[in-house]
């Protein structure tokens, strides 16, 4: 299938959905989305990127809806539907993939400077397309 | 004055514990030890559900493996294998504070399913709500309203989908919006400006 560069807002208020403009021919598929409530969202890993775009980490910033691309992701290129839930509105919990090396990590992504640490915790086995929920209270 | 702030924080409640953690490396875990490292507030509250019914290692599908993340120690444990129902290639949301949400996925014939199923916070019980999904589909993106409703758009498996379904966190019932997505996607993700606006990037199709 081709790849695609498309991107729907919708709207909470009225249900209703806008089209944004994207920069890339080539951005990922397969990837994994998470946000920083009222400043950005985050587009991380997947695969089939251009080389522009691969293995970077992309910014959707919410008060202009424009995308734009962080540095080179601490992790490997490649990785599928990691897992990945905002905490605390401070931090993202990144969880397993599938490449490279079927991966059990877990990692951090700090929203102040937009980097990734390993954290100690590792899942039980390899895992890709994990479901990844947060409970941190009302916000 | 540093150590009187932040015992006024944690005798406020506002802060709960603090550890240092290191940023932006590749080295592996925290280290409580070293005075020298960065010092990050953290406020104690949290945990995060994971899930998955692919197993890479195995190479298997619908062998499930559920996980709990605690936010405040950074530690995952162990649930059981029979949390949720192992559908695979599930999306998901959550209703923060009160109850998280499974939608669709494949069945161990491969064929997709419209089920949603919820889990409590407060007791990690998990039921299989009464409503479905408007059709079948997996791996869609989601967002979240926190507070107010859970978006499955569109879905994949065979024929793409551009419908957008919103499920209200008040009552778990299932409606379909009128607006669709621009295009039907596969492989695309999504997240959420709660409280503002749901967002769909990219994939294949």
């Amino acid at each position: 299938m081709p790849r695609a560069n498309d991107a729907d807002k919708i709207a909470f208020s009225s249900d209703t959905r806008s089209t944004l403009a994207v920069a890339w021919a080539n951005p990922p598929y397969y990837h994994a989305g998470f946000a920083n409530r009222g400043t950005a969202g985050y587009i991380y890993g997947g695969t089939g990127a251009s080389a522009e775009v691969a293995g970077r980490a992309i910014k959707v910033q919410f008060s202009t809806d424009t995308f734009s691309l962080l540095g080179l992701r601490n992790i490997g290129t490649g990785e599928a539907k990691s897992g990945c839930a905002s905490y605390d509105q401070r931090y993202a919990l990144l969880a397993g993939g599938e490449t490279p090396g079927r991966p059990d990590w877990t990692s951090t992504f700090s929203y102040s400077t937009e980097t990734e640490s390993f954290l100690a915790a590792k899942l039980q086995n390899g895992r890709r397309d994990i479901c990844s929920i947060d409970d941190s209270g009302a916000y | 004055m540093y150590l009187g702030y932040l015992k006024s924080l944690l005798a406020s409640g506002q802060v709960s514990q603090y550890i240092p953690h290191k940023t932006g490396n590749n080295t592996g875990s925290r280290d409580r030890a070293l005075p020298s490292a960065p010092l990050a507030f953290r406020i104690g509250r949290g945990k995060i559900y994971l899930h998955s019914s692919y197993n890479i290692v195995a190479d298997a599908y619908y062998h499930q493996e559920n996980h709990k993340f605690d936010c405040v120690d950074l530690t995952l444990t162990t649930m059981s294998s029979s949390l949720w129902t192992s559908y695979n290639q599930k999306a998901y949301f959550s209703n923060s504070g009160t109850a998280g949400y499974h939608a669709g996925g494949t069945n161990s014939s491969g064929s997709a399913v419209n089920v949603m199923q919820k889990i409590i916070y407060s007791s990690d019980s998990v039921s299989t709500l009464s409503a479905t999904m408007s059709g079948t589909g997996r791996i869609m993106p989601c967002a979240n309203n926190n507070q107010t409703a859970g978006y499955m758009i569109g879905s994949a498996l065979g024929t793409l989908s551009t419908a957008i379904d919103k499920l209200a966190y008040s009552n778990d019932t299932r409606s379909t919006l009128g607006a669709t997505t621009s295009q039907a996607r596969y492989g695309d993700t999504g997240f959420s400006n709660s409280g503002t606006a749901g967002y769909r990037c990219f994939g294949e199709g």
